[in-house]
């Protein structure tokens, strides 16, 4: 929002230097966004030599010494050496005038954008000379400002006091900042000097007898949406244009001034921080039908229509709130007036009202219409209900001395709901103290509070506080904490860390987990990807994952269709992250991440941290959000021998994540799974649970990922392998006994699986048995069609003793004979 | 006799002589040294049909010593013939040093997980336990628990992913202080790194982001504490010698409020077009939790206070090692990843 430094000296000294205000505002909590300081860069010009402009009744040349030499940027506009020439249409300059010249890239502060070469006439002409309009210093616009004194090349803003504007951020529960009384405020506070508020009266002299409840009625039908609603009358107006120094505060902010009536409104709304708006009260009659102005506020019914100030038809609905003349919306409330009740040339009657409305109401209503105005903003933000008769008084006295007229006596309002007083509130320096750590006593903390407008009360070390109307947004002792340490500046505060009262932290958090899983992934070569946790729906038909028949979330507002639904499973978004690498040209990529998908439906039991009153019982539970491991890797080659070993290297992953979080294997069960190839893929199980998946995408799936060669995936639930609290680790002494390792080779059919064999193994062997490793697969050569070979590289060892070899060959023999029991294996000898 | 001896010995010694290789030289050690039957080491089983013990002495002598011989010829030229191999071999085996190693491969992190991990160490140092909470969240511990009630301008659906009425995508981390308050109650020190989804999606601004939270709940908690244990964090993270200021602000859930802005990483504070001519860098929004919020969380404010921050991970790893665009985190693209040691870097924060 724009201040005008001129502006906001009308009730301020504020003389400090620009700089020092900035930082007076920063300091205590007001974002400055933007500094224009108006007029950079034009400068104080003495016209050398008028001369006529060839085939022009008005246009003139006029040459000007800018002091000194010619700029470079400006030596092609030299007629005259020395001098530079510019075009200008205003009759009133001659020869040896000090004026004001604004070269091309600078902008007069009441123009919009910055000035370039112009070309009138077949003539260029860089910059313009300006006039007192476009400097924002005068109302005169037909023109050029004549300098009484200034040197030439002298920057302006040193010969003229230019204004300055302030772009600020005011933060949310600071609307009482939204307006140029309420920075003077906090400004004269922070620097220390006084405030001179606007008068809140109608002078006598302004006043008429009779009472304004002979041209107005109120009624509100909801006090929800509107807490009070009130009204002044000012008889005798005559509208015109407003005076030059009320068209001057409007256009510093960027305002274009209309009427009296008009600007005068607009101009309380800036200087007050409350929205106005003015209807002619003899058209709010004819409208309404009744004798006097019938101000009826309610809800609008469907339906209804009302054109506004713009000339635009708005429907309405039963959410917006209106305020009626009769029976007829005669304005959107908060939002925009009506045309058919506005303000005109001919009004000599001016029904003035100031309302507090429901913030909220007002924002649903200003967003369904997408029209967003000064009042809407403001209302929005929830204004003080003792602010509306401030406001009322402060612009029907200046209508009345501006247009003539005279303000009928008295308020006619309404007023249901007034809002709680938020005070007094009891402060103590100590408090105070404490919650800042700093100390501090209670004489500097009632100075600082009353400079910004609440009335305090000292009894010792006991504060008691009462906030101004205007500063809702303070209740409680921590508020006023915050505007004492605001003011008084956190750099009064020391830096010191927390005493070490909480013991160190003895819960199990997820973290450590994450992290070693991450060490695993990264010392395997994979590369850590993030994908956005909300895909397309029709994602996880191409390749499921572990989200195969679990039902995804759908988001209600979603920002496209690609990200509909919440993820039931990393792999499709991994995928295409490992396709756009591979098109980017980078070989062999092995992608991982580690991130929650979201089951709807699979949550036992609230989450954790859950209201203990449970309330929470009542609201849909919350989705489970498993952790998952997934991974892709990429095989250039496209062979089968690298997908196969791609599809190893991803087992390999998830053994050593399962065997350093479980303790555990996990057990690969081969499995067909969608957009799996069928030949390569198994789900995992732990423990009996079914916690992963891995395998080869299959052909068609590589190809709706628009990836060459082939692919390996896998993904792994760490949330449930990961036992919570996490596995103890110990350390055991090394074997102090040999050990005997013995090869035992074996042929089987050829679509026995390993994992049965390992298990027939471990089950036949007695405790001398410390591995069994499958080290060797081979088929062909003599075993013929339907027969593979394998080799068993067992290792046996006793714990207390040197095993001999005829223990170890007889637990062999045991082993073999299991083995062709259960796998129908032929012993090779 | 003698003369044979000699004659074989002399024979030994030239074959000795012409042998090139091991294999040639074994042979010859066979064939004359060989145990019992050797050509040479044969003459000691005639020893005994010498019957003059003075002969027999004499014989034996010469005997031995020709062996003797023999078998010092025979490891001379074996070490000669090996030192030959071995030079020959290294000949062979000339490794070229100046060819660049092979490259090691091993995998890189996000960025963004780099920074949680960094972040959580920090206040690990300081007694700080990281915790987690759900992405999908309620409405109410989201928004309502900590302040803002429904119509409050924060909980615009413009910024907000819902999912029902009741449930939506987190839009911060600051739902978890409530959790985190209702298990753990008073006092107690967390960090809560995690995602956090805003229904926004332009070249600053990602739909989905990560966010880290603290929150420190004790009796006597004061903004000095806060102050102190920001201050620690961002010199930690960001350098010893980063310069810091704090301004007042306004949070909901935060009273009194204050933001701590990091001098301008590009500029140093001079001014330029990243820090919009400012010389400060928003860092981290903070404050002393609100009464209420410690309410919500079942902590009582009469004996209880405590401070909070929440900072958006990615924005701290984009100011620690100068990455110029947030989309770069989001793109996966593997050969971003690796980073390059800069000779002058942005911040004083070594390469990951």
């Amino acid at each position: 929002m724009k201040f005008s430094l001129r502006w906001l000296r009308d009730y301020a000294t504020l003389d400090a230097p620009v700089a020092a205000i900035v930082k007076a505002l920063v300091d205590t909590g007001t974002e400055v966004g933007a500094v224009e300081l108006g007029g950079e860069g034009i400068v104080v010009a003495r016209i050398t030599a008028v001369a006529p402009v060839p085939g022009s009744s008005h246009l003139q040349f006029a040459d000007l010494d800018l002091g000194g030499e010619v700029p470079p940027s400006l030596a092609a506009f030299s007629v005259v050496p020395g001098t530079v020439r510019v075009m200008t249409g205003a009759p009133n300059v001659k020869a040896g005038d000090l004026v004001p010249y604004a070269p091309p890239g600078t902008r007069p502060p009441a123009m919009d954008e910055r000035l370039g070469v112009r070309t009138i006439r077949g003539h260029k002409s860089p910059g313009m000379l300006c006039s007192a309009i476009e400097l924002g210093v005068g109302e005169d616009a037909d023109g050029i400002l004549i300098l009484d004194d200034g040197t030439p090349g002298q920057a302006l803003t040193e010969a003229l006091a230019l204004d300055t504007v302030f772009d600020l951020d005011i933060t949310t529960n600071r609307p009482d900042c939204l307006c140029h009384v309420g920075i003077a405020r906090e400004l004269a506070a922070a620097l220390g000097e006084g405030l001179n508020e606007p008068p809140s009266s109608v002078p006598e002299e302004l006043l008429s007898a009779t009472s304004a409840e002979l041209r107005a009625h109120v009624r509100i039908e909801d006090p929800d949406g509107c807490p009070r609603f009130a009204t002044r009358v000012i008889e005798g107006v005559v509208v015109g244009p407003s005076p030059g120094w009320l068209r001057q505060r409007l256009r510093s902010v960027g305002l274009r001034p209309i009427n009296n009536v008009v600007d005068i409104t607009n101009f309380v709304l800036h200087e007050l921080g409350e929205p106005l708006h003015a209807f002619d009260l003899e058209r709010f009659v004819e409208v309404g039908g009744a004798r006097i102005a019938d101000v009826v506020v309610r809800r609008a019914v469907p339906g209804e229509h009302v054109v506004d100030l713009l000339g635009t038809d708005r429907e309405l609905s039963s959410d917006d709130l209106v305020v009626c003349a009769g029976e007829t919306p005669a304005s959107i409330a908060g939002v925009i007036g009506g045309s058919a009740t506005a303000v005109t040339d001919a009004t000599r009657t001016v029904l003035l009202e100031a309302a507090s409305w429901d913030g909220p109401s007002i924002r649903a209503t200003s967003k369904r219409l997408g029209l967003r105005t000064d009042a809407s903003t403001l209302f929005e933000k929830g204004l003080s209900d003792r602010l509306p008769p401030v406001a009322l008084n402060r612009a029907a006295s200046l209508i009345a001395e501006l247009s003539g007229g005279h303000v009928l006596g008295g308020f006619v309002e309404e007023w249901p709901r007034p809002l709680p007083d938020l005070g007094p509130i009891d402060l103590t320096a100590r408090f105070t103290g404490e919650l800042l750590g700093i100390s501090i006593d209670a004489t500097e903390i009632a100075t600082t509070l009353a400079q910004l407008g609440f009335a305090v009360e000292q009894d010792g070390g006991t504060l008691t506080v009462m906030p101004p109307y205007f500063r809702r947004d303070v209740s409680l002792p921590e508020d006023l904490v915050e505007e004492v340490g605001r003011m008084i500046g956190y750099s009064r505060v020391p830096s010191t860390l927390p005493g070490r009262r909480v013991a160190v932290t003895t819960t199990a958090s997820v973290a450590p987990v994450e992290d070693a899983i991450r060490d695993v992934c990264v010392g395997a070569g994979f590369d850590e990807a993030i994908t956005f946790a909300f895909v397309a729906t029709g994602d996880a038909s191409v390749l499921p994952g572990l989200g195969r028949g679990r039902t995804p979330i759908a988001l209600r507002n979603p920002l496209s269709d690609e990200w509909s639904v919440m993820r039931t499973s990393q792999l499709p978004r991994l995928c295409a992250a490992l396709a756009a690498n591979v098109n980017r040209g980078s070989d062999d990529v092995m992608l991982f991440e580690l991130g929650r998908a979201f089951w709807e439906g699979e949550r036992v039991g609230l989450a954790p941290g859950s209201t203990p009153d449970g309330s929470d019982r009542d609201l849909p539970p919350l989705p489970l959000e498993p952790l998952l491991l997934s991974v892709a890797v990429h095989v250039s080659s496209g062979t089968p021998e690298g997908a196969a070993d791609a599809v190893r290297r991803v087992q390999a992953v998830f053994e050593r994540v399962s065997r350093d979080l479980a303790g555990a294997a996990v057990r690969a069960v081969p499995s067909e799974e969608h957009g799996l190839h069928p030949g390569r893929s198994a789900v995992l199980r732990c423990n009996g649970e079914l916690v992963g998946l891995l395998g080869e995408l299959d052909f068609e799936t590589a190809a709706a990922f628009e990836v060459r060669g082939r692919v390996a995936v896998g993904e792994l639930r760490i949330d449930a392998i990961a036992p919570s609290p996490p596995m103890p680790v110990r350390y055991a002494q090394p074997p102090r006994f040999p050990a005997i390792v013995q090869d035992l080779a074996v042929t089987v059919a050829a679509d026995r699986l390993a994992g049965d064999a390992i298990d027939a193994i471990h089950e036949a062997a007695e405790s001398l048995l410390e591995d069994a490793e499958l080290y060797d697969e081979y088929r062909g050569g003599s075993l013929g069609a339907g027969r593979k070979g394998w080799t068993f590289r067992l290792t046996f060892r006793a714990a207390d003793r040197t095993l001999t070899g005829e223990e170890a060959q007889r637990a062999q023999d045991t082993i073999a004979a299991a083995l062709a029991r259960h796998c129908g294996a032929e012993i090779r000898r | 006799m003698t003369a044979d001896v000699h004659r074989v010995a002399a024979e030994a010694l030239e074959a000795i002589t012409a042998a090139q290789d091991p294999a040639a030289l074994d042979a010859v050690r066979t064939r004359y040294l060989g145990r019992g039957d050797g050509e040479l080491t044969g003459y000691r089983r005639g020893l005994g049909k010498i019957t003059d013990p003075d002969a027999r002495r004499q014989m034996g002598q010469m005997v031995n010593e020709l062996v003797e011989r023999v078998t010092d010829a025979l490891d001379e030229r074996q070490r000669t013939i090996e030192r030959a191999a071995r030079a020959r071999s290294i000949e062979a085996e000339t490794l070229d040093l100046t060819r660049p190693a092979p490259p090691l491969r091993r995998g890189r992190l996000s960025p963004v997980t780099l920074a949680a991990r960094e972040i959580r160490r920090i206040f690990g140092q300081l007694g700080f336990e990281t915790v987690e909470g759900p992405e999908v969240e309620y409405d109410r511990y989201n928004f309502t628990l900590v302040n803002q009630p429904p119509g409050h301008p924060a909980r615009d659906s413009q910024d907000t992913f819902y999912i029902d009425d009741s449930r939506l995508l987190r839009t911060h981390t600051s739902p978890v202080q409530i959790r985190s308050m209702l298990i753990r109650g008073a006092p107690q020190r967390v960090i809560v790194p995690g995602k956090t989804y805003r229904r926004d999606h332009d070249a600053t601004h990602m739909p989905m982001f990560h966010q880290v939270e603290a929150l420190c709940i004790d009796e006597g908690i004061a903004v000095s504490d806060l102050k102190g244990t920001l201050e620690f964090f961002a010199r930690s993270f960001f350098g010893a010698n980063s310069a810091l200021q704090w301004r007042p602000h306004h949070f909901p859930f935060t009273e009194p409020s204050l933001e701590l802005e990091l001098a301008c990483v590009v500029c140093r504070g001079s001014g330029c077009s990243v820090c919009k001519y400012s010389g400060w860098l928003e860092l981290l929004g903070s404050g002393m939790v609100h009464p209420q919020v410690l309410r919500n969380g079942g902590v009582d404010p009469d004996r209880y206070s405590g401070f909070a921050f929440g900072m958006g991970i990615e924005r701290a790893a984009m100011l620690a090692w100068g990455i110029p665009d947030m989309r770069l985190l989001y793109d996966n693209d593997v050969r971003f990843l690796v980073p390059e040691a800069a000779s002058e870097g942005p911040a004083e924060r070594p390469a990951p």
